[in-house]
């Protein structure tokens, strides 16, 4: 890549069942670039909500020839062998760069054995993962699969003897998106994770990115430490710097 | 003129921050927010009476602080005189704490006071943990401006419903940061029934500014959102 924006690793494209207002493709470029964001990497919401085959095949055309927006293959445990013919569909496409897991949406762990089968085999293909899940399931995946890479979303969320369960984990990064904007919560981040270890993540079009911005202007981060949230850990952590 | 509808000072005992009235002032400072109405922690966590004492001292040594009472309708017995002595005493808002002090609009004891609010005349902020439905009920007999703070976007179908029939019902931008939220409530209703509000120093007061800066509205819009229509509000009361 040869900007110097952000990038923002957790984005949705689609309608939600909220009052938020129906924007076009057109107009969420224009959200991004208000924001200085130079990439964000979305889930299709239908995929995420509902039918993640119908909606992984729209986000394909969807993102196709945009230059700020990349995409997540959705997988559901359920459907494992709809999910693998998914991740052999997309993954080799150049705009898909990870993949999307929510455990809430599927009604189902992360960390149970059909779920792990599955991770196992997104281990295997060697890109990151954006995994809603508590951060127990995450520990505990982290663990079994020592060498799948994993995003936790809304680090904001999650209380003090929660967050610990992710120390010491090399293999999972998280995300700051989320509704509220607990105070401290990107410098606990960097403390308990370290600043290599925390990414942009703003949950557009759920969520303004203009709300992460604000948090990582109040947070108490060196130049360094802000340039890798905003931009240097994504690029390291899906491969950007190839692109 | 920005002025920040929510601001949160004293001692935090969930974790350790520093929540002291000089530390919301370099907030304030860095952010450029001329006024901040501030409520002390005490007051909804431990003692109303108390806190709202210890918010009337921080808001006479500190001109850019504006006072708001807490009302803990769990006490009850010493609610109405608090209530009725508040503006008197230089109150400019009351703001209630349901979620976290666990009751509701439809508890008896809140129904008990409702009157003596009307009464008072001074707005009323509430998040929507206090019931959206039986606070719909209370509304007419309220009457003083009520606004909603914390809508968050699976709140914000309820609360867009509420405001198209109470005239009186306003919302704080605290939590309505989904892209195009403060446009279209503004659409909707207007920039006047939206007021700044960030609930620093337990949350970051960026986000919240950042997200009204970012909105895409006029000038002429975004002025009642950040200041304007609070500063009318308060100089009513």
């Amino acid at each position: 890549m040869r900007g110097k924006g952000i990038i923002d690793t957790h984005g949705h494209l689609g309608e939600w069942f909220f009052p938020i207002p129906r924007y076009s493709l057109d107009e969420v470029d224009a959200i991004l670039a208000r924001c200085d964001i130079e990439l964000c990497i979305f889930s299709s919401a239908l995929a995420v909500m509902h039918d993640f085959r119908e909606g992984n095949a729209w986000l394909k055309h969807a993102i196709a020839g945009r230059q700020r927006m990349a995409g997540y293959v959705t997988i559901n445990p359920h459907y494992p062998d709809e999910s693998r013919a998914d991740l052999d569909a997309y993954l080799p496409l150049p705009d898909f760069l990870g993949v999307k897991y929510h455990t809430h949406y599927t009604n189902s762990r992360a960390d149970s054995p059909l779920a792990l089968k599955l991770l196992e085999d997104v281990q295997q293909r060697g890109v990151p993962i954006l995994l809603h899940a508590s951060a127990g399931q995450i520990a505990n995946v982290a663990k079994a699969l020592p060498d799948l890479r994993l995003i936790m979303p809304h680090f904001t969320l999650l209380a003090g003897p929660e967050a610990s369960l992710l120390a010491g984990l090399p293999n999972v990064w998280v995300d700051f998106s989320g509704t509220d904007s607990h105070w401290g919560r990107v410098s606990e981040a960097v403390e308990l994770l370290g600043h290599q270890r925390v990414l942009f993540g703003s949950d557009v079009t759920l969520i303004d990115p203009a709300r992460a911005l604000g948090m990582v202007d109040d947070a108490d981060l060196t130049a360094e430490q802000r340039e890798c949230i905003l931009r240097r850990n994504a690029v390291d952590l899906f491969g950007l710097a190839k692109a | 003129m920005i002025v920040d509808s929510h601001c949160l000072v004293g001692f935090w005992p969930l974790d350790r921050r520093d929540l002291s009235p000089e530390a919301l002032l370099r907030l304030m400072d860095r952010h450029g927010v001329a006024q901040a109405c501030i409520v002390s922690t005490r007051a909804f966590i431990y003692d109303f009476v108390e806190g709202n004492e210890e918010t009337l001292k921080w808001c006479g040594a500190q001109e850019r602080f504006l006072p708001v009472a807490v009302i803990d309708p769990r006490r009850y017995i010493e609610c109405p005189s608090e209530i009725a002595s508040a503006r008197q005493r230089g109150f400019r808002l009351f703001r209630l704490f349901p979620d976290r002090q666990g009751w509701r609009a439809d508890a008896p004891a809140f129904h008990r006071l409702v009157p003596g609010l009307a009464e008072a005349g001074l707005p009323l902020a509430v998040p929507p943990e206090i019931g959206l439905g039986a606070l719909a009920t209370r509304l007419p007999e309220l009457r003083a401006p009520v606004i909603l703070s914390g809508v968050t976007y699976w709140q914000l179908a309820d609360a867009l419903a509420m405001m198209e029939t109470a005239g009186n019902l306003l919302m704080d931008t605290s939590m309505l940061n989904s892209p195009g939220a403060v446009e279209q409530v503004c659409q909707l209703f207007g920039p006047e029934r939206l007021v700044f509000g960030s609930g620093a120093l337990l949350n970051h007061m960026a986000p919240a500014l950042r997200t009204v800066r970012h909105a895409q509205i006029t000038e002429a819009q975004r002025e009642p959102i950040l200041g304007g229509s609070l500063r009318s509000l308060l100089g009513r009361a």
